[in-house]
């Protein structure tokens, strides 16, 4: 008798030592961003799943969908705020949808996680607001990383021609008149032309970047164009150095298309990233859901819930000014490297975790895709000229 | 003298509507105000899509309405205040579809469709790539009366769904109702019994497009920010024809019954079903369309023979 108390006084003295932690949870889980939103719900319940059974922290998820609209984001975040009464949030992968939070997220002050929400209009919107941490590069970052891309082309490859060719909505078309300006600083000769998004024809353009004869094919736009290009610009004739594109996230499966090969890009994170973190975030990811993912949002998510449970675990406490406390001064290995938060680099916003330090190249090479730059990351060597001819 | 046949319905729906502030829902307060606010604005939009549609007309612009109302709003918001910057809006819109009427009006059916459709792709692409509007990064909108009052938002589209709703009774009650009908059953007896039809159709654009745009406006302010594609998106459009076809169309009562039902319902859906709610929400749907021909406010007609 006397044993069996002692071991239920024991497991009311683990709940007890326990920190509870009510979590919402806002990410698109319908509408356009809805891939990224379902992976990264799927790192976030993965680590959570980690967190509760080390048993210092108990995590409660409260999901709700954005459905990548602000009509619909608004008041999935309300709810969060006034009737699940969550102190702590984690969210924003949309741009838009993010930028429509911020009076809502200032008029309840949560804890703000940010996931996604590149546009540097979204770090204008926070400035100033004390509980907002942001995981994911600012889109400086992303153009600088690319930038760097470029001048090693030019450097080491002598690469003089880029031909642009990005989709005409938000995605493609914010910031190309930077990119322009930056890539003739470095040396470059630019033709840049828009397409309409979707439209899968490009070989009008395609045949006017003939005349051009550039080194570099560069696209701006979705997953859906990634194989009409690499098949249109065979087509036509255009044999550039190499084809390099900046989509959110690639076709499922074009790596087994044989016209994939030698096509490069840019991304935050693979699978086959050898860095102890991720080794385990794959395998965890494997064990849990039969499959292994190659979207970043993943172990983004991951990384965000991680680095919580581990500020709670410090603190003791579900008392979000004192996690916040705790993150700001978190050092923590993860999928993509080492996270601290450091104030952006303009300084509107006081905890930045991730620059364009975890950006690096890759190019689909024999049927996966393989880091080539730079060369601290690189597992093979960048293959230019790419060979990009029907045989 | 039909729109008054459902007036009491009419008043009582917006009598809830400009109480709810204040009604004891407890924890579910502000969620119902926010979904309350959306429920105001889109159905304010579809009933000025209703307003075109009694014409005959199929418009594919009050996306572009919508967002030319918000895009106005939203740049002038920070110069005139407000008010003044809403009803700017509204007027941008109006004038919009004074353009687009002159040119297109004489155009039947689904012909005037695919030219509105046309304007909303003209106006969305004027959007990304006008230096002012802040192109594809998108355009960050004040929010009304500097945020002083809480309530602002809810209450500035209460208002505009008042405004849809007296124009639609007015239009439902006048001997313009009547020309509207005329129009839309067979333009060339409209014109032998003396109805100006390119006149009918369009007032009711303009109409229309007013509420539209003062719509657009009052949601920029709620929302903060604004995107081509978000503001001129033509899902808007569709959605502003989708509710009075499930409510009733070319009533009062069936696109205020289908605007409450529909956006309560996505809502409702999203909440508790989760994922695959679209699947539910695209069922009923078609259940309505398929049984209720004449919508929801059908099933009225019929209980009163």
């Amino acid at each position: 008798m006397g044993k069996v108390v002692g071991f239920l006084v024991l497991l009311a003295g683990l709940a007890w030592a326990q920190v509870p932690l009510k979590v919402g949870v806002i990410l698109p889980l319908s509408g356009a961003s809805a891939v990224s939103g379902k992976a990264a719900l799927n790192g976030i319940q993965l680590a959570a799943d980690e967190a509760n059974a080390a048993g210092k922290v108990r995590l409660e998820l409260v999901v709700v969908d954005d459905g990548t609209d602000p009509a619909k984001a608004v008041p999935a975040f309300t709810k969060l705020m006034t009737v699940d009464k969550v102190d702590i949030v984690i969210g924003g992968l949309a741009s838009g949808v993010t930028f429509a939070l911020s009076g809502p997220v200032k008029q309840y002050g949560p804890l703000f996680l940010v996931i996604g929400a590149a546009s540097s209009v979204v770090e204008q919107a926070f400035e100033g607001y004390p509980l907002f941490f942001h995981y994911h590069p600012w889109d400086y970052h992303n153009v600088a990383a690319a930038l760097q891309f470029f001048q090693y082309l030019n450097r080491e490859h002598g690469a003089k021609k880029v031909a642009i060719l990005y989709e005409d909505g938000p995605f493609g078309s914010a910031g190309i008149g930077v990119y322009k300006q930056q890539l003739e600083k470095l040396g470059y000769q630019v033709q840049a032309e828009p397409f309409k998004a979707g439209s899968g024809q490009f070989t009008a353009i395609l045949t006017r970047f003939r005349a051009f004869a550039p080194d570099i094919l560069y696209w701006i736009g979705y997953d859906v164009d990634a194989l009409p290009i690499a098949t249109q610009a065979r087509q036509v004739g255009l044999r550039p150095k190499l084809i390099y594109g900046a989509p959110p996230s690639w076709p499922i499966g074009f790596e087994k298309n044989p016209l994939s090969n030698d096509i490069a890009g840019m991304t935050a994170w693979l699978p086959t990233v050898a860095n102890a973190e991720s080794r385990r975030f794959v395998e965890a990811y494997r064990k849990k859901y039969g499959e292994v993912t190659e979207e970043y949002m993943a172990p983004m998510g991951y990384t965000i819930l991680k680095s919580l449970a581990l500020a709670a675990e410090k603190t003791g406490s579900a008392d979000k000014n004192r996690i916040a406390e705790a993150l700001a001064g978190l050092k923590m290995p993860t999928p993509f490297g080492l996270l601290s938060f450091k104030p952006s680099d303009t300084g509107r916003t006081k905890y930045q975790g991730f620059g364009s330090e975890i950006w690096f190249q890759f190019q689909y090479l024999q049927g996966s895709r393989r880091p080539v730059f730079p060369k601290e990351v690189a597992t093979r060597p960048l293959r230019y000229p790419g060979e990009y001819y029907l045989r | 003298m039909k729109g008054f046949g459902h007036f009491p319905l009419i008043l009582l729906s917006l009598v809830l509507f400009a109480l709810l502030p204040f009604l004891p829902f407890g924890v579910w307060q502000a969620f119902l105000l926010d979904v309350g606010f959306f429920v105001l604005l889109f159905t304010a939009l579809a009933l000025s899509w209703d307003l075109v549609a009694r014409t005959g007309q199929l418009s594919l612009a009050h996306g572009a309405f919508f967002g030319l109302g918000a895009y106005s709003a939203g740049l002038l918001a920070p110069q005139l205040g407000t008010l003044p910057a809403l009803l700017l809006g509204a007027l941008t819109a109006g004038a919009g579809a004074l353009v687009l009427g002159s040119v297109t009006l004489r155009l039947h059916g689904l012909y005037f469709a695919i030219a509105s459709l046309a304007f909303s792709e003209v106006l969305r692409t004027l959007a990304l790539k006008l230096p002012f509007t802040g192109g594809p990064i998108g355009l960050p909108v004040p929010p009304p009366f500097a945020g002083a009052w809480p309530l602002a938002t809810y209450y500035l589209s209460f208002g505009v769904l008042l405004l849809a709703t007296a124009l639609s009774l007015w239009a439902e009650r006048s001997p313009f109702r009547l020309a509207q009908a005329a129009t839309r059953q067979s333009e060339a007896v409209a014109r032998v019994l003396g109805v100006r039809v390119v006149q009918v159709k369009l007032w009711s654009l303009l109409l229309g497009s007013l509420v539209a745009g003062l719509a657009g406006g009052v949601y920029g302010m709620k929302t903060l920010f604004l995107s081509p594609y978000d503001a001129f998106s033509l899902g808007r459009a569709v959605e502003a024809l989708v509710i009075p076809i499930f409510g009733g169309l070319y009533t009062t009562l069936g696109p205020l019954v289908g605007g409450v039902v529909l956006v309560s319902l996505e809502q409702a859906l999203r909440l508790w079903i989760k994922e695959g709610y679209l699947v539910v929400y695209g069922a009923i749907l078609i259940l309505v369309i398929l049984f209720l021909p004449r919508g929801l406010v059908g099933i009225l007609g019929r209980r009163r023979g």
